[in-house]
């Protein structure tokens, strides 16, 4: 491909400065709208809030220049950018934080700098403390010692239950805003995932492999179909039932990335980050996909997935591309992904009710103010 | 709970069919994919086979890891590809030490495989068989080679015929070719009438042999019916274990110059048939 180095650069600046700092933007909007619903002076909140946390993710190193922890910045540390921006507006509604929401002159704006400066003044000590933290926590290795430790743990499970329940654990940190046990999850570092490599490429056979329950085997290759939570599913079944313009704006911009298993924007927009709606869809399609798909293998259905698979394949494709194009993997992943629809419909229409009255009733308080 | 009712009314050309393209993209990606991964699997497996291809070679009775020192060198004289020589010696407390090295990107290092108890007789063998196994246990786990050839002079043919037929099917590894070499398949005896225990016991565990394997039986004679110390009869009855399990079994009988027992691991016309017999072809492309 022509330029490709050079697609690639702008590519990557462009995801960078984007979803690169989503937890700073979330900690920004965060603090916004929680000063918002107290009537508090939300802008001022906000840029306190983005630059507290900027202050948590900076990294001193010494030499010129500034650096941040890039880690905390992006999706993985969105929760805490979330509760890092509401904490920012509670304490706008405590501590300072004039009552107006935006400020209309100069001299209002000089007005609401100096109220809010205890509020700025606090901000800044706890980034200061939480920067100093994160640093110790980085200079002890606590913190990549967890994340090593949890992935190790994850791609040590062999069997069928254990592999489900450590699925499901990080499907529920990824509805969360965290990285789970299987989110960073790489064939070459799963040994598991190797060996099956090995046995199947020695044995020119996919039934024999040591490991037939994996994350790569299960979770990867069903589990999460267009991302955690089967998003490719929810996408269908919002396309098909939704009406809610919204929603639906959200979803026609999202085919492309989900089709490759980068839900951000649907978790992001619909949102199904800390929506309590969405939980019980997106825990039980992931779970559910994993016990058909071990039953299918336990049935010699299908063989077990072994084979290295591109990065960024379509989720259905996986177990397709997976076991070098057997059929019935690929008829095993749609049947997954018809019942996910299935599962995702009523709870799509659930949320469209709910919002609907939702609305209803926002629209009857105004008309009564 | 109040029941959620579905709601699917009318056909909506902009969502309805933002589906149809997204499934017709599937359709197009699922049709790539399958040639994509068939010829990845091709090229991984072409990848793996041609990896790291050791020789193994164990020394007769009385010999040491050292036996075969000036055999590499005459290899290595007229080898386009050097073999680099890695020495293993295993104690009898189960220690072993290695000597040598096997260097970077050498594809077909030749291992020697030497016994602290390097006794004659079949209780040795086994012994011997035994401490092999703990020796390529290591082996495997450190180089990680998926298949090997192995050379056996005299006593060291029975130590592998042995761990071929007692441990090697624990290992997910294949012996793509054996060349033993003035090998006593019955010990002294010359001819079948007298079959040693051990021949029995070879004999009667031969299905375990593997089926894929290539094996030559060189014999080395200085008259019509011995090497001076191992009887023509004895080389010849390895075929009672070999011939009609594996997939060929070829005898070799070498006369002339050098073709005393001891002297055949030196012997120009042998190190010709481990070049053109035991060792990979060379690529001279």
């Amino acid at each position: 491909m022509p330029f490709a180095t050079k697609i690639r650069t702008v590519c990557q600046s462009v995801s960078q400065l984007t979803l690169g700092i989503a937890s700073l933007l979330a900690a920004y909007q965060a603090a916004r709208y929680t000063t918002k619903g107290y009537h508090k002076d939300s802008q001022m909140a906000g840029l306190t809030s983005f630059v507290g946390y900027l202050l948590i993710c900076y990294r001193p190193t010494g030499q010129r220049g500034i650096s941040f922890n890039w880690t905390l910045l992006g999706m993985q540390g969105l929760l805490l950018g979330l509760l890092f921006g509401y904490f920012v507006g509670q304490i706008f509604r405590r501590v300072g934080g004039s009552d107006t929401t935006i400020a209309g002159k100069t001299r209002d704006i000089f007005d609401h700098a100096f109220i809010a400066l205890p509020a700025i003044l606090v901000v800044s000590v706890i980034g200061i403390l939480g920067e100093y933290l994160v640093v110790l926590l980085n200079r002890y290795s606590v913190i990549s010692e967890i994340v090593t430790r949890v992935a190790n743990f994850g791609s040590q499970q062999h069997e069928v239950v254990s592999t489900i329940l450590v699925g499901m654990l990080t499907t529920l940190m990824g509805w969360l805003g965290m990285s789970g046990p299987y989110a960073t999850f790489s064939f070459n570092d799963d040994p598991s995932a190797i060996a099956n490599l090995n046995r199947a490429l020695t044995k020119h056979s996919l039934w024999q492999i040591p490991y037939k329950y994996t994350g790569t085997t299960l979770f990867h290759s069903f589990g999460s179909f267009g991302g955690l939570g089967s998003t490719l599913a929810l996408l269908i079944a919002i396309l098909i039932v939704a009406k809610h313009q919204h929603v639906l704006r959200v979803a026609r911009w999202s085919p492309l990335p989900v089709l490759f298993n980068n839900n951000a924007l649907m978790l992001l927009g619909i949102p199904l980050l800390l929506n309590p709606l969405y939980l019980v869809p997106f825990m039980l399609t992931s779970v559910f996909n994993m016990a058909i798909a071990a039953f299918a293998i336990y049935l010699r259905l299908m063989p077990p997935v072994a084979y290295p698979v591109p990065l960024g394949t379509p989720g259905v494709l996986v177990a397709f591309i997976g076991t070098g194009g057997h059929f019935s993997a690929l008829i095993v992943g749609l049947i997954c992904l018809l019942i996910d629809v299935l599962i995702y419909l009523p709870f799509v229409q659930l949320s469209e009710d709910v919002v609907a009255t939702i609305e209803r009733k926002e629209d009857a308080e105004n008309e009564i103010s | 709970m109040k029941l959620v009712k579905l709601k699917f009314k009318a056909w909506r050309w902009r969502d309805h069919g933002l589906l149809l393209v997204v499934l017709l993209l599937l359709v197009f990606l699922t049709s790539t994919a399958y040639s994509w991964t068939r010829e990845n699997i091709d090229q991984l497996t072409k990848w793996r086979n041609s990896r790291l291809s050791p020789v193994i070679m164990v020394p007769g009775s009385s010999a040491t890891e050292n036996r075969f020192d000036s055999l590499v060198d005459k290899l290595n004289e007229t080898s386009p590809v050097k073999h680099s020589l890695l020495k293993v010696k295993v104690y009898s407390s189960g220690k072993i030490t290695y000597s040598g090295s096997i260097r970077a990107k050498d594809n077909e290092p030749v291992i020697v495989v030497g016994f602290e108890n390097n006794q004659d007789g079949y209780e040795n063998i086994k012994k011997q068989a035994k401490f092999f196994d703990m020796a390529f246990a290591q082996l495997q786990n450190r180089y990680n080679f998926n298949n090997y050839k192995a050379f056996g002079h005299s006593n060291g043919g029975l130590i592998l015929t042995a761990f071929l037929e007692k441990y090697a099917s624990q290992y997910d590894v294949t012996l793509k070719r054996l060349m033993t070499l003035g090998t006593p398949y019955n010990f002294n005896e010359a001819t079948l009438s007298h079959k040693t225990q051990m021949l029995a016991d070879f004999i009667k565990s031969k299905k375990k042999l593997p089926t894929s394997l290539n094996v030559y039986s060189i014999a080395g004679t200085e008259d019509y019916d011995s090497d001076g110390l191992v009887p023509l009869g004895s080389v010849e009855a390895g075929k009672y274990i070999y011939q009609g399990q594996v997939q060929h079994y070829t005898e070799i009988t070498v006369t002339g110059g050098n073709a005393q027992h001891s002297d055949l691991p030196q012997n120009q016309q042998i190190v010709s048939l481990i070049q053109t017999d035991l060792l990979d072809k060379v690529d001279t492309n």
